[in-house]
């Protein structure tokens, strides 16, 4: 789901560094708030265990691929402003050294798959859990890649219409939302229950370590 | 009668002539790009375009990845060149692509994938561990 660059107008991904840029800076505080002693170490291996999990590519019917995120565990356990700093510096990594991503695409990516995700997670978690636990963590997680998914699907098929050549020829993306769409977010369906799973078992291994510790 | 009618034939004749199209097939040396996922999977039957980087309004070759994910060109100049492959899903690549006075295709080789994934690793440790340092003196209050 990460948007390389090349991919992405600057009409889209300037104002996207603006808001991103403006969310960036209240995250961090957020999460120096947040922090202490205890939670740090998990945080940082959580992170860590996000970056490994999204170079897993799943193969998925129509021969292409995808993965799960992490932004579930992450943003239950530690609040979706925690997720969304976390998965910046994730993608950020994979941009600069993996390639996968991009650097102009990185404010899009972190607020759909980090922000809108995480933020996500969060509220469905807080709707669903007196339900039942891990029902409610697994939907939590399955939305999170499933709402990111169709933020990056609508970002991708409007740019044939906000850039293009005097002639209509897009400049950036060339397929519009009417292929996006099911492109993005059918894939994505199958990739949420990988991240519900994720969630379920990360959320639980961190409650009952947290509980030993 | 007889001269107008042969007057059209030939008229005819030589339009069909103009739409004609000659072929040779030839040998002659491409720079060939493959394409795949992460996991082995060719990038097959996907969009790509290529453009000199001085032209990048003026496409030099549009098409589809053949079966195998596989881009096949003949760059008619040395310098860099840029391939752009789209997936609809959002998958695909900006690859550039350094063509030498020999026209042949050169590129840097990369790092190794496991050493980068490890370095990646190491910074997300060290950034939260520079954050714990930066809060260490509100925690020892």
């Amino acid at each position: 789901m990460h948007i390389p660059d090349g991919f992405i107008s600057p009409k889209a991904y300037v104002p996207a560094y603006v808001i991103a840029g403006g969310l960036w800076i209240y995250g961090f505080k957020q999460l120096k708030s947040r922090l202490d002693e205890k939670t740090l170490p998990f945080i940082a291996v959580i992170t860590a265990f996000s970056f490994a999990v999204s170079l897993l590519a799943v193969p998925l019917p129509g021969g292409t691929s995808g993965h799960p995120v992490g932004v579930g565990m992450l943003s239950v356990i530690f609040g979706y402003w925690i997720a969304f700093i976390s998965l910046s510096l994730v993608f950020f990594l994979q941009a600069v050294l993996l390639g996968d991503g991009g650097i102009t695409t990185l404010p899009i990516n972190a607020l759909s798959m980090g922000f809108a995700g995480g933020l996500t997670a969060h509220i469905v978690y807080r709707l669903t859990r007196r339900i039942n636990e891990r029902i409610g963590l697994f939907i939590a997680g399955w939305f999170s890649v499933v709402v990111a998914s169709l933020i990056v699907a609508f970002i991708l098929g409007i740019q044939p219409v906000i850039d293009h050549s005097p002639d209509g020829k897009p400049l950036f993306f060339p397929f519009g939302l009417e292929i996006t769409l099911p492109a993005v977010v059918i894939p994505h369906t199958l990739i949420g229950i990988i991240e519900g799973i994720m969630t379920v078992i990360g959320v639980e291994a961190y409650r009952s370590l947290k509980v030993e510790g | 009668m007889a001269l107008r009618l042969v007057a059209l034939l030939t008229a005819l004749l030589s339009t069909a002539y103009g739409h004609g199209l000659q072929v040779q097939v030839k040998q002659d040396r491409a720079v060939v790009i493959h394409i795949k996922y992460e996991e082995g999977q060719p990038f097959s039957f996907k969009e790509y375009t290529i453009y000199h980087s001085q032209e990048p309004e003026k496409p030099f070759a549009v098409g589809k990845t053949d079966r195998y994910g596989r881009v096949s060109f003949l760059p008619d100049r040395a310098g860099k060149w840029i391939l752009k492959a789209f997936g609809e899903d959002g998958h695909g690549v900006v690859k550039e692509i350094n063509i030498d006075g020999s026209m042949i295709g050169t590129q840097a080789s990369g790092q190794d994938r496991l050493l980068k994934v490890l370095t990646g690793v190491a910074v997300i440790i060290g950034f939260f561990g520079a954050v714990g340092i930066l809060r260490k003196k509100r925690w020892a209050l």
